[in-house]
């Protein structure tokens, strides 16, 4: 089965940051980061 | 005879100024394309109406002018010419990542053949200038790197020359076909990059996710697949995501694309 729909976001971070949008600190594992939920 | 020798003497001297000129152009980043032009001016030394000598000496000049420009821009001023300059030369701002990698793969070395490698030819100078490429690196291969790109061209166009010569017919009118067969290779090749350019914003443009509709997703409850394609030299100045998002290299996609989910949303981002 494909991929549904795939959607670049509009300003990427910088405009998602700018307009004070949540974030969600990350936790790194060596090289590799993941998301914390 | 004296005065149409003196006419070629006068436009073998306007070759060698259009030449070096539309070289530091193009070097400098606007969008015309020297290939023609150098291509031009090897059949025209075939020809005897330029030397090679001279012309390869104008156009190595002519590079090393536009790229020492681009080093001292890019050491003063960092990436953040970076986009402006790939507006300014009608190449997608998607070449700076890609030359991002070239270069920290390939080092000071990659000057060498960046110039022929369309997208990276542009920003590749500022940003080997901003990944801390010492001076001395810089001239050795960028001076090796324009010797190829300038000698190749010339070589093809002298090569050219040389066939062409041998047809007596075409010998009389070879300096108007010449620059007409340039004129119109500078266009084609302007002509396609422009619309290039225009498929590519149009298409982004269509596709597009607004943030706020992002944010209306999350609200809802939605659980669209979002993820953080941000360079890890991005990512590092500030280490937060949107919420829920994953983080993956762009160069990691093809890899991990079992992680993807075939029924939701995917969400990219990048800085």
């Amino acid at each position: 089965m494909g991929i549904t729909r795939v959607r670049p976001l509009l300003g990427g971070f910088a405009e998602w940051k700018r307009r004070g949008y949540p974030l969600e600190e990350t936790v790194f594992f060596g090289e590799a980061q993941a998301s914390s939920k | 005879v004296g005065t149409v020798h003196e006419s070629l003497v006068r436009l073998a001297q306007h070759a060698y100024v259009v030449l070096f000129v539309w070289v530091a152009a193009e070097q400098l980043g606007l969008p015309i394309p020297a290939v023609p032009i150098l291509i031009a001016a090897g059949v025209l030394s075939a020809m005897g109406q330029l030397t090679f000598s001279g012309a390869f000496a104008l156009g190595i000049l002519a590079c090393l002018i536009g790229d020492s420009a681009w080093y001292v821009i890019g050491k003063w001023k960092g990436t953040a010419v970076l986009k402006t300059l790939c507006r300014m030369s009608l190449e997608p701002e998607s070449c700076v990542r890609q030359s991002s990698d070239f270069i920290s793969r390939h080092g000071a070395r990659s000057l060498v053949v960046a110039k022929f490698i369309p997208g990276i030819s542009t920003v590749a100078v500022p940003l080997a200038a901003n990944s801390g490429i010492s001076i001395l690196s810089f001239f050795i291969y960028d001076l090796l790197g324009s010797v190829v790109y300038v000698g190749a061209y010339l070589g093809v166009g002298r090569l050219l020359g040389d066939r062409i010569d041998k047809l007596d017919m075409l010998a009389g009118s070879l300096q108007t076909a010449t620059a007409g067969l340039a004129a119109a290779g500078t266009v084609a090749i302007l002509a396609w990059r422009f619309h290039q350019r225009r498929k590519i914003l149009g298409d982004l443009r269509m596709a597009r996710i607004k943030p706020e509709e992002v944010l209306g997703s999350l609200d809802k409850g939605e659980k669209p697949y979002i993820v953080d394609l941000r360079h890890a030299l991005d990512f590092l100045p500030d280490p937060r995501v949107i919420p829920g998002a994953i983080r993956m290299a762009p160069n990691e996609v093809t890899a991990r694309q079992q992680e993807i989910p075939r029924d939701r949303e995917i969400i990219l981002y990048c800085t």
